[in-house]
C-alpha cells in the first residue's frame, strides 16, 4: 500500500467523525471598514515602507518619469509598451529582470487595511520582475480600493489567479527585521515599492 | 540535558538574558498594537478556531479535494508517510532534474525532516534564503525561533558571521550594511539555483493551490527563476475555501511581528510557465496526533510564533533551551507529543500563566494542553520516579490536615540552610506564623458547636 | 445562605493573616462564615504537575467536604480555578458533578457577582502595584487580560479602587507572570526567579510603595526574592487591604 493510502487510512481512523466538529463558519462577517478608504490605504502603504502618488490618468507618466530620476534608473521595464520604456527583452529568461532597475506594472486593485496591491502575471513576460527589479512601480485606478482581505478574495482578479496561475498580495518593499528587529528596506527584492494611484 | 538545564545556562549572563527578554517582549507589543486595529480581533480567532476545526474534523477528504485540483492544475503531488519519505521524495526529485543547488526558503517542515544535512551529504548544495536562517545556516546552528531564527544574535556577532563568510569590512555591524551584503550574495543564488525549495503556510482544498507569505520576497525569487518547485506541506496546513485564506492572513502577520500583512503574500496554482511543481503533503506523525482528543487542536497551528513571544519562560529561556525545531509553548506539545522520551522536560518549562491561550491566534488552547502533557508524561513513566513518589507522599500529607501541620512544624525547626537549599537561593524563606489559622480559628470558637 | 472559607494549606500555615482577613472582608458585609476543619488541600499542585492519580482523592474530599454548603469562598484565584477548570477536566470529570464549580468563588469574584457589593469603606493611602495573579486574570476572569481584544470589568481593582487615597501604578507589563507556577519556582528555580525580579522591578520602577495580588502564592514568592536581595518593599493580599484595618507601611 502506498504512502497516499496509508495516510488517508490513518486520518480515516483517526479523525473525529465528520458530524463531530463544528460547521464550517460562513463568509460572511460584519467586518470594520475604515471610514476613508483612501486615507487608509495611504496611511497603511506609508506604514509599510512604500509610497503613494496620486495621479491623474494623463499625469502618470510624468510621475513614473520623476520616480526613475529619483532612484536614478538607468535600466527600466515597464508592461505599459505604449508609454513607457522598455530597456531590456525579459521574453527570453527570467534571469535578465536582474538588470533592470526600475520596473512598472499593473496591479489590479489595493486593500485598504494593510496597503496591499494584487498583482498578477497578467501583462508579464515572467512574475520575476517583480521581485528582481531593484525598484518597483505598481499602477493602481483609485477606483478600484477595497476595505480589507474579505473583500478582496471577492475580486474578479483573484478568482481568475484561483483557476491557474500565479498571484501576489504586495504589501511595500521587500523588507526584513532579522537583525536585532532593525527594520531595512530592500531584503532580498525591491528596495523601493511606489503604488500610482490613479484617478477615474 | 532538560530545558530547566540549558535555561539555568542561559541565565548565566543576565544582561544578556535580559537582552533577549526584552527583544522577544518588543515582539508582543508589536502584536498588541498591530491586533488593537482590528476591532473583530476575536471574533476572527474564534472563526480560525472553528475554520481548522473544521479541517481537521474532514482531513481527508479536504486533502484528496486539494490534490485533484493541484493536479489539475499541472502539479505533482507526493504523499510523504515520515521525514525519511520527505527526504527520499525530494531528492529524488532533484536527482532526476539533475538539480545540484537549491535555495530554500523557510520551512519549518524541512528542519523538522532533517532535509538540508540529508541533501548536503548527497551533494546538493542548499542554501536556506530566509535571512534569519541564511545566518543560523552559516553559523551551523539551528534556529532559534521560528519567525525571528537569529533573534538570540547581537548584530556584532552577525558582523563577524559575514566578515568570515561573506567578506563585509571587519567591525561593521550596521544592519543596513549587513543586510545589503547578504542580499548581494543570495541574490547571486537565487540566478544560479537549479530548483527552489519552498514551504507552504496555507494549501486551499477548494483551489488546489497554496500561499507562501514572506517579508524578503525569498519563496518569489526562489521559485520564479529555477524552473524547478518543491513545496512541502504537512497535511494540517490546510484551509477549506480560498475566501477562508482572508481570516488567516488578518491574523498571521499581526501576530507573528505586528505587521498587517506580510510583504509578499504569493498564490500558487500550478507551475510557472516552462517549469515544474512538486507538492510534497507530509504527514510524520500528525494523522496520530489527530487521533488525540487531547492534543488534535495543536494541529491547528499556523506557525506565527505568538505563544513563544509572551511566553516568559521562552524569553528568559532562548528557543535553544527547548531542542526543538518548533520550541516553545507550541512546540512544548508537538514535539512531545513526537518524541516523549527526549522532551519530556519541555511541558514543565511553563508556569501556566495562560498567556500563551490568549494570543493563540487560531485558538488553540495552549496551556491546559500543556497539562494535560504533563498528566500523559506521568501516566507513561516518563518522569522521574523521585518526583513522582514524591507528589505521591505530598498527596497523602496534603489530605491530612494534622499530618500538614506536622510537616510545617518539621520545617520550621529545620536548620535554616536545609530550608534554603529546598526553597532556592534566590528566594528569602517566608516568616514562619506561630500559629495556623485553623489553630487561631479553633481557639476562637472553642466551646461552639 | 451558608457560606464555608476555603484557605488553602499554605496561606493556613504561612500567611494566616490573609484567612483572618478574609473572614473580616465578609463579616463586616454581614456574611456568617463557616470553616469546615475537615477540609484539606485542593490538589492544585498535584493536579498542575500531571500527578492526576494522586489528586483524587484530595479532589474528592473537597467536593465531600463543601457538599452542603450555598458558596465555597477563597482567598486564593488559582485554588479556585483547579476547582472551576481543572476538576471537569484530567479525567476527573465525575467529581464534577454537585455543581461544586458553580459554588466555589475567588473572594473579590464572590463579592462582586454573588453579594453585589463593589465598594467597602476604608482608606489605603498609598500607591499600590496591582499584580494580577495569572489564574485569577486568565481563568477566573477577574480583569482584562492585555493579550485580549475585549473590554472586561476588572472586579479586583473596583473593590480596592473603592478605599479612600488609594492609587494604582502603571507598570510596563500589567499582567506578566510573577514566576511562582507551584512547582515551576522549583524545578526552573534561575527563570523563577528572574521573572519575581522583574515583576518587583517593574512595580517599584512605576512607583509603587506596596504590591497587591489575590494570590497569597504569588506574594510569598516575590517577597521571598525581594527579602533575599534586600528590597525595602511591601506585599499584601487584597483581602488585607478590604478588610478595613489600619495601615501605616515603612
Amino acid at each position: 500500500m502506498g504512502s497516499r493510502d496509508e495516510i488517508l487510512r490513518s486520518i480515516r481512523r483517526t479523525r473525529p467523525g465528520p458530524d463531530d466538529g463544528p460547521p464550517l463558519p460562513p463568509l460572511a462577517g460584519s467586518w470594520t471598514s475604515p471610514p476613508d478608504r483612501l486615507l487608509q490605504f495611504e496611511r497603511q502603504l506609508r506604514a509599510v515602507g512604500g509610497e503613494l502618488v496620486a495621479v491623474a490618468p494623463d499625469g502618470l507618466e510624468a510621475a513614473v518619469r520623476a520616480t526613475v530620476e529619483a532612484v536614478a534608473a538607468r535600466v527600466v521595464w515597464s508592461a505599459h509598451v505604449r508609454t513607457g520604456r522598455r530597456d531590456v527583452d525579459l521574453t527570453r529568461a527570467p534571469h535578465d529582470a536582474a538588470t533592470v532597475d526600475f520596473a512598472l506594472v499593473d496591479g489590479a486593485f489595493g486593500v485598504a487595511e494593510n496597503g496591499a496591491v494584487w498583482v498578477t502575471e497578467r501583462g508579464l513576460p515572467h512574475r520575476a520582475v517583480l521581485f528582481l527589479a531593484q525598484h518597483l512601480g505598481v499602477v493602481v485606478s483609485s477606483g478600484r480600493l477595497v476595505d480589507h482581505m474579505h473583500a478582496a478574495y471577492a475580486e474578479p482578479e483573484v478568482a481568475a489567479v484561483e483557476r491557474g496561475g500565479f498571484g501576489v498580495f504586495i504589501s511595500g518593499p521587500s523588507k526584513t527585521a532579522d537583525i536585532e528587529q532593525a527594520l531595512v528596506l530592500g531584503a532580498h527584492g525591491p528596495r523601493t515599492l511606489t503604488v500610482y494611484l490613479v484617478g477615474e | 540535558m532538560t530545558h530547566a538545564e540549558r535555561a539555568t545556562r542561559f541565565q548565566r549572563d543576565p544582561a544578556r538574558a535580559a537582552w533577549h527578554d526584552r527583544s522577544l517582549w518588543f515582539l508582543r507589543e508589536k502584536r498588541d498594537r498591530a491586533s488593537a486595529e482590528v476591532p473583530e480581533w476575536e471574533e476572527l480567532r474564534a472563526r480560525a478556531a472553528r475554520i481548522k476545526g473544521h479541517v481537521l474534523a474532514h482531513l481527508d477528504d479536504h486533502l484528496e479535494r486539494f490534490e485533484s485540483n493541484a493536479v489539475r492544475h499541472g502539479a505533482v503531488v507526493h504523499w510523504a508517510k515520515d521525514a525519511g519519505e520527505l527526504r527520499d521524495i525530494v531528492t529524488g526529485v532533484l536527482r532526476e532534474a539533475g538539480a545540484r543547488r537549491v535555495v530554500k526558503s523557510k520551512s519549518m517542515l524541512t528542519e523538522e525532516c532533517g532535509l538540508n544535512p540529508h541533501l548536503v551529504a548527497r551533494g546538493v548544495e542548499v542554501t536556506d534564503t530566509d535571512l534569519g536562517e541564511r545566518i543560523q545556516q552559516l553559523r551551523g546552528e539551528r534556529p532559534s525561533h521560528i519567525v525571528m531564527p537569529a533573534i538570540h544574535l547581537r548584530k556584532e556577532e552577525i558582523g563577524a558571521l559575514f566578515e568570515a563568510h561573506l567578506g563585509t569590512a571587519p567591525g561593521e555591524c550596521d544592519p543596513t550594511v549587513l543586510a545589503h551584503a547578504a542580499r548581494a550574495d543570495l541574490r547571486r543564488r537565487f540566478l544560479e539555483a537549479d530548483a527552489g525549495i519552498t514551504g507552504v503556510n496555507f494549501g486551499v482544498a477548494e483551489t488546489g493551490g497554496f500561499v507562501v507569505c514572506t517579508n524578503e520576497g525569498n519563496a518569489d525569487l526562489g521559485t520564479a527563476l529555477p524552473p524547478l518547485h518543491i513545496a512541502c506541506m504537512g497535511i494540517e496546513k490546510l484551509v477549506p475555501r480560498a475566501a477562508d485564506l482572508a481570516v488567516f492572513l488578518r491574523l498571521l502577520a499581526r501576530s507573528a511581528t505586528g505587521q498587517p500583512i506580510t510583504s509578499y503574500t504569493s498564490h500558487f496554482h500550478g507551475p510557472r510557465r516552462g517549469g515544474k511543481l512538486h507538492i510534497v503533503l507530509v504527514d510524520d506523525g500528525r494523522s496520530a496526533l489527530l487521533g488525540d482528543d487531547a492534543f488534535r487542536r495543536s494541529l491547528s497551528c499556523i506557525r506565527c510564533g505568538a505563544c513563544m513571544n509572551t511566553c516568559p519562560v521562552f524569553r528568559r529561556s532562548g528557543g535553544h533551551s527547548y531542542d526543538a525545531t518548533v520550541p516553545g509553548p507550541i512546540g512544548s506539545i508537538l514535539e512531545t507529543a513526537r518524541d516523549p522520551d527526549r522532551h519530556a522536560s519541555l511541558p514543565f518549562a511553563c508556569t501556566a500563566c495562560g498567556s500563551c491561550t490568549d494570543v493563540c491566534p487560531v485558538g488553540i488552547d495552549l496551556h491546559p494542553q500543556l497539562l494535560e502533557m504533563r498528566r500523559a508524561l506521568v501516566r507513561a513513566g516518563r518522569t522521574p520516579w523521585t518526583k513522582r513518589l514524591a507528589m505521591r507522599a505530598a498527596g497523602r500529607v496534603l489530605a491530612s490536615p494534622a499530618a500538614t501541620a506536622l510537616l510545617t512544624r518539621v520545617v520550621r525547626a529545620l536548620p535554616a540552610g536545609w530550608r534554603t537549599r529546598w526553597w532556592g537561593a534566590g528566594r528569602a524563606f517566608p516568616e514562619l506564623p506561630v500559629a495556623s489559622f485553623r489553630d487561631e480559628w479553633k481557639e476562637r470558637h472553642r466551646g461552639e458547636p | 445562605m451558608r457560606v464555608a472559607l476555603f484557605v488553602p494549606c499554605y496561606v493556613d500555615q504561612l500567611a494566616p493573616r490573609v484567612a483572618h482577613a478574609t473572614v473580616a472582608v465578609l463579616e463586616r458585609l454581614g456574611v456568617e462564615v463557616e470553616f469546615p476543619l475537615d477540609q484539606a488541600c485542593c490538589g492544585q499542585p498535584l493536579v498542575n504537575s500531571g500527578h492526576v492519580d494522586d489528586a483524587r482523592p484530595l479532589a474528592a474530599r473537597f467536593v465531600e467536604v463543601f457538599r452542603g454548603y450555598d458558596h465555597v469562598v477563597a482567598p486564593s484565584a488559582s485554588c479556585v480555578a483547579t476547582v472551576r477548570h481543572r476538576y471537569g477536566a484530567l479525567g476527573m470529570d465525575d467529581l464534577a458533578g454537585g455543581d461544586i464549580r458553580a459554588r466555589t468563588w475567588e473572594l473579590c469574584e464572590f463579592l462582586v457577582d454573588v453579594l453585589g457589593v463593589d465598594r467597602l469603606p476604608g482608606s489605603f493611602p498609598y500607591r499600590v502595584g496591582l499584580h494580577p495573579a495569572c489564574h485569577g486574570l486568565r481563568e477566573l476572569r477577574l480583569g482584562a487580560s492585555s493579550e485580549r481584544r475585549e473590554r472586561r470589568d476588572d472586579k479586583v481593582r473596583r473593590l480596592l479602587g473603592s478605599l479612600d487615597g488609594i492609587s494604582f501604578v502603571d507598570p510596563t507589563r500589567p499582567d506578566e507572570c510573577c514566576g511562582f507556577g507551584g512547582l515551576f519556582s522549583a524545578d526552573e528555580e534561575a527563570v523563577s526567579v528572574s521573572m519575581g525580579e522583574d515583576r518587583i522591578a517593574d512595580h517599584r520602577a512605576a512607583g509603587a510603595e506596596v504590591m497587591v495580588s489575590t494570590d497569597a502564592s504569588c506574594l510569598m514568592h516575590v517577597a521571598g526574592i525581594a527579602g533575599r536581595a534586600g528590597t525595602p518593599f511591601r506585599f499584601l493580599h487584597v483581602a488585607e487591604l478590604l478588610a478595613g484595618g489600619e495601615f501605616v507601611l515603612p
